[in-house]
């Protein structure tokens, strides 16, 4: 009996033990994690207990609505309306379409039931399928046989993946993901005889965070990715031979090549990019005329998919001197040799030849036999240099079921460097539509220029509305102002600023920028000019407003016009030559031949190497004394609502933290809770497309009464991509997106939002070209202006991103990216500069950012002075968060990155803290910055729709979760069982000593 | 002392001791990096409870023979939750972050170092 009890006790003691470890464990790692625990789990681990009289809830930024139901059903109608407006048709031979409403269609493509973004659609949080929304009111009859088929063909999988993760390291493994042939069996060709009135061939490309479609040659010997696979036009062709009118719908963000359409016998085709999760209601709308399409595109699509000088130098590129770089460089970089990507490089060598911009300034080129612009040196063809064989659909062009004319009819120069063209735009077809008004510019390419370095294209986007819906033979007058400073060209050699200079400028209206730039030559008596179709024509100079300016104006873009500060070179290390010596030639449209971009070999020289280390020094002011932490002051940031950023009040509030609360407001992420100001955790939301969670609660509440609402039934809804919502070309439109999405926050209670990307599609192939909005910064920079615009309006705070030139995911963490100045501050920073600036004395211009992973020259981006204060803040006006993205990999010092003007790391553990901490105590500056950090980051805060709720008397109490309690409640069941167990097993192993 | 032997239960409390030696040995060789350093307090755990595993063996005594793989036990959890954000890295596909061996060996071997030296005990080290 006695050896049985010790066996038993034995055993509990044994496993009691065991498991008591275990709790304890749990409870030390569940409490260290509680911040992300929390955050992923959407509960508060504390809460805010009012501590003064009860009296009226604050709502400082109000909802609209008074029910989850009704934001969805106004979220989701906005979203629709974006696919409405921003679904482009390319092509409509022989008025294939509209079809008649209830038309039977079979729809082809194995994407057709596996949409590219387009998911969490309706109220219930599941998919509504393509059938399902074209079939809706009676739009269309879709094919079940052969959409049955697709889904049971087997085929499934990733469309595009990078097997080196989100760093895209390695090149990426693509997949169409069509059907094999043998899907199209004798039923299913059957199944076609009763949905007869057209075939619709869906077409569908993806890239993704980390991952650029690749654009090297498939394996098999096909296409590159953004073609035409085999496959795909075995597809076309089935269609095409059983069927009278065949529709192509492109479902992609990246620009595909899309000149076999015609050879393959299409009739119809149109760009619907990735229609979120209500956007195919609105093509089905288009595809039956319910709707007139007034999508414009966002970017040029080209025949070939390589054929921009930009892809030349795209991709991967490593410097040859790898081994030099490990020995000066690895050890500084914690030995992480691979994790901060210093041996990888890329270079800008097309300079400002973005996108339309070079294909349009080559042909007035080659029209005005200039530069060699006909030579057969960057031609997809391998003869001679031509632009009817090299673009397919100009930027800015969209056909519509009517017709409109525009009349340029007056022309007004403004006092302050602004014209106002107005413009007669007149609906002459049989059905109402709207109609957009592009503006488009050009100032002479000079003999100056030549010397100095700078370049100009031939025409650029500088000013757009879109109309009314104007019914038939309806006109109105749409007036555009132009901005000259858009025209103002950076000359970073002699006046070391923007000028307009001498020489001839002209504003042209077009339909699309080739319309454009042909008007402007016909304004130049030039001849041989060809539409975007190969048809000879000789523009209109009417649509042409023309001047001269006899001396160059370096005065009136001096000085930002936001802060008054003296604009003056800031990038001048971005420049590769700034390190190498004649090391690059950009590609110049003085000799398209001999300036033509090839892939760069570089060897790091030790200038690199220098700029590729740390470069955080420790200050000599090592007097920390004057700075107060854990004073009693009685201040909450609820107090600080609508106080002005330099009201003295901060101070008092900062002296209020503890330095660990300091650093949490800034190296731990400034989501995060801090007591002693009664600031809770907060929420955050990474996606462009909308809010990827939900669903929304039954009220907009805040924090402090998150427990007093339940969640409702209805999820946020998923917009549509950036290409698409650009492309709608409707500012107004892009405001309502804000609005919509700031709606999404206050119902979800996620209050930072990563959101708009306005990175530029600098190639069709970056991975991420769905998350920004075009090629043309100017565009990019009017729809994200306005789009911030309506989000800050309903209080959510937008992190414009990824600031800036990550237009590529290989190698983006860390990669070196080299430009000129005038290419920067002209297309990549441009395409952000509307959201710092455009509002900015309403007080609506972005109030965060997100940084970039990559380094700018060899510096990283969010350690890069020049960028996050000269930049940002003394030229833009700047005081709001700039957070990092995601902290983690090595090069982004944070002491640098402090120093530099970042202000929230985007990490909750304490890894950035204890490298700030390091120096904290010995280093003034780098506390003064943290102080002024955590200031930028809680002064938005303060004035954002997060503070909702909360009263300035309420104090932050820390509560019990669930699973500490758990935790807790396991500590001592076990404690118990191990002491009696240990007890009981002492005691029947001694006394049974004892009796032996 | 040979009398005083429960086989199978000290041998494996004597693979408890051997897997928890190597674990942290593992450990050490890895070393650390930005997101997680060495620790010392879990070198030393892992230190006494193997020393106090050997000295057991010798003259075990009771209710001590628990302590080592307890002490396994806390090592594993103290490497597990160090290693957290490193586990998120691999998953999230942070640049040079993968499962290496060392990792491996160390989770591996101290998790069984624990649960053997558990078995160990129940089994019983001592046959008195």
């Amino acid at each position: 009996m006695g050896k049985q009890a010790r066996k038993l006790w034995n055993v509990i003691s044994a496993v009691s033990a065991f498991m008591l470890t275990f709790s304890i464990g749990a409870t030390v790692i569940t409490s260290q994690y509680s911040n992300k625990i929390n955050g992923f789990l959407g509960i508060q681990g504390s809460e805010l207990v009012e501590t003064g009289e009860a009296g009226e809830t604050p709502i400082y930024y109000k909802s609209n609505f008074k029910s989850a139901k009704e934001v969805w059903e106004h979220n989701s109608d906005v979203a629709k309306r974006l696919e409405a407006e921003g679904a482009a048709l390319l092509k409509n031979d022989n008025q294939a379409l509209p079809l008649a409403k209830g038309a039977k269609v079979t729809v082809f493509g194995r994407s057709s039931v596996d949409l590219v973004k387009a998911k969490d659609s309706n109220a219930k949080g599941t998919n509504i399928d393509l059938k399902t929304q074209f079939e809706t009111n009676g739009n269309l009859q879709v094919n079940p046989t052969l959409y049955e088929a697709y889904k049971n063909c087997g085929v499934t999988g990733t469309r595009v993946k990078n097997p080196g993760g989100f760093g895209a390291s390695l090149p990426t493994v693509c997949n169409v993901l069509e059907a094999p042939m043998s899907v199209y069996t004798d039923e299913v060709k059957a199944s076609y005889n009763t949905y007869k009135d057209a075939a619709i061939v869906v077409i569908a490309r993806d890239g993704g965070e980390g991952a650029d479609p690749n654009p090297a040659i498939a394996a098999d010997g096909d296409a590159p990715y953004l073609e035409l696979q085999s496959l795909e036009k075995e597809m076309i062709q089935e269609a095409v031979a059983n069927f009278d009118k065949v529709i192509v719908l492109i479902n992609s963000s990246n620009m595909m090549a899309l000149d076999e359409l015609d050879e393959l016998g299409v009739d119809a085709c149109m760009l619907i990019g990735g229609p979120g999760g209500y956007g195919m209601l609105a093509v089905a709308d288009i595809l039956v005329g319910n709707t007139n399409p007034s999508g414009k595109l966002a970017n040029i699509y080209t025949s070939s998919s390589l054929s921009a000088p930009a892809m030349q130098n795209f991709g991967d590129f490593t410097f040859t001197n790898v081994d030099a770089l490990d020995a000066e460089l690895q050890e500084a970089y914690g030995g992480a040799k691979n994790a901060s990507r210093y041996t990888k490089y890329v270079v800008y060598t097309e300079g400002i030849y973005v996108g339309y911009k070079y294909y349009e300034t080559r042909y007035e080129d080659a029209i005005l036999n200039r530069g060699n612009a006909t030579d057969a040196t960057g031609a997809s063809t391998g003869s001679n240099w031509n632009y009817d064989a090299e673009v397919v659909y100009p930027f800015g062009y969209g056909l519509s079921y009517t017709t409109f004319e525009q009349e340029l009819k007056s022309t007004k120069v403004n006092n302050d460097k602004t014209v106002d063209l107005t413009v007669t735009v007149t609906n002459t077809g049989n059905v109402k539509g709207k109609s957009v008004v592009e503006i488009y510019g050009q100032s002479e390419y000079t003999q100056f220029d030549k010397t100095n370095k700078i370049e100009k294209a031939a025409i650029q986007l500088v000013g757009f509305e879109k109309t009314k819906e104007l019914a038939p033979q309806e006109s109105v007058d749409v007036v555009v102002n132009v901005d000259l400073y858009q025209l103002a060209t950076y000359d970073e050699v002699v006046n070391k600023g923007y000028i307009l200079e001498e020489g001839d400028y002209y504003l042209a209206l077009g339909d699309d920028s080739h319309d454009a730039l042909n008007n402007v030559l016909a304004a130049k008596n030039a001849t041989g000019m060809t539409d975007s179709f190969g048809k000879a024509v000789s523009g209109d100079k009417d649509k042409v407003y023309t001047w001269t300016l006899s001396e160059t104006d370096a005065e009136s873009f001096k000085y930002s016009a936001v802060t008054k500060h003296r604009v003056t070179n800031l990038f001048e290390d971005a420049d590769l030559n700034y390190f190498i010596e004649n090391g690059v030639t950009y590609l110049s449209r003085q000799d398209w031949k001999g300036t033509y971009p090839t892939p760069l070999t570089l060897t790091a020289n030790q200038k690199i190497i220098d700029g590729l280390k740390f470069t955080y020094k420790k200050s000599n002011n090592t007097d920390t004394s004057q700075f107060k932490t854990e004073q009693d002051n009685c201040l909450t940031l609820a107090m600080m609502v609508g106080a002005e950023y330099d009201d003295p009040h901060w101070e008092l509030l900062l002296d209020q933290m503890s330095v660990d609360e300091l650093l949490t407001a800034v190296a731990r992420a400034c989501k995060v809770e801090i007591p002693s100001i009664g600031k809770p955790l907060n929420y955050l939301q990474d996606t462009p497309t909308g809010f990827n969670k939900g669903p929304y609660y039954q009220e907009p509440v805040g924090y402090a009464e998150l427990d007093k609402s339940e969640k409702s039934e209805y999820k946020p809804p998923q917009y549509p991509t950036e290409p698409i919502t650009a492309g709608t070309w409707n500012k107004e439109l892009l405001q309502e997106l804000g609005d919509a999405m700031g709606e999404d926050g206050m119902w979800l209670l996620v209050h930072h939002h990563y959101a708009p990307g306005a990175n530029v599609h600098r190639t069709p192939y970056s991975g991420r070209n769905f998350e920004y909005y075009s090629e043309d910064g100017f565009l990019s920079s009017e729809m994200s202006a306005y789009q911030v615009r309506g989000a800050r309006m309903k209080g959510l705070i937008t992190y414009i991103k990824h600031f800036v030139t990550n237009d590529q995911e290989m190698n983006r963490t860390g990669v070196s990216t080299f430009m000129t100045e005038q290419t920067l501050r002209e297309i990549y920073l441009r395409a952000n500069e509307g959201a710092f600036t455009k509002f900015y004395e309403e007080g609506n211009s972005t109030n965060a950012q997100m940084g970039a992973f990559n380094r700018i020259g060899t510096v990283w981006s969010g350690a890069y002075k020049s960028l996050m204060t000269d930049l940002l803040t003394t030229e833009w006006g700047f005081t709001g968060i700039s957070d990092t993205d995601f902290a983690n990999w090595t090069h982004m010092e944070t002491k640098s990155g402090i120093m530099a003007g970042t202000t929230d790391f985007a990490v909750t553990n304490d890894v950035r803290a204890k490298e700030v901490l390091t120096d904290l105590e010995t280093d003034a500056d780098l506390y003064a910055k943290l102080r002024e950090s955590a200031h930028r980051n809680l002064y938005v805060i303060a004035n954002s729709q997060e503070m909702n709720g909360i009263t300035a008397t309420m104090k932050l109490v820390p509560v019990m979760t669930w699973y500490t309690k758990l935790c807790y409640g396991m500590d001592i069941a076990f404690a118990a069982a191990f002491v009696i167990s240990v007890v009981g097993l002492t005691v029947t192993t001694y006394s049974k000593k004892e009796e032996q | 002392m040979t009398k005083n032997m429960n086989g199978k239960g000290r041998v494996l409390y004597i693979i408890s001791i051997v897997c928890a030696l190597i674990a942290v040995a593992a450990y050490v060789l890895r070393g650390g990096d930005i997101f997680a350093q060495v620790l010392p307090v879990a070198v030393g755990v892992t230190i006494v409870g193997a020393l106090l595993g050997i000295i057991m063996m010798i003259k075990p005594i009771t209710p001590l023979e628990l302590v080592p793989f307890v002490c396994f036990f806390a090592f594993f959890l103290i490497f597990a939750g160090t290693e957290i954000e490193f586990i998120a890295n691999v998953a999230y596909g942070t640049d040079g972050q993968a499962i290496d061996p060392a990792f491996v060996v160390t989770a591996l071997f101290s998790f069984v170092a624990a649960i053997t030296g558990m078995v160990g005990v129940i089994k019983g080290i001592n046959k008195n």
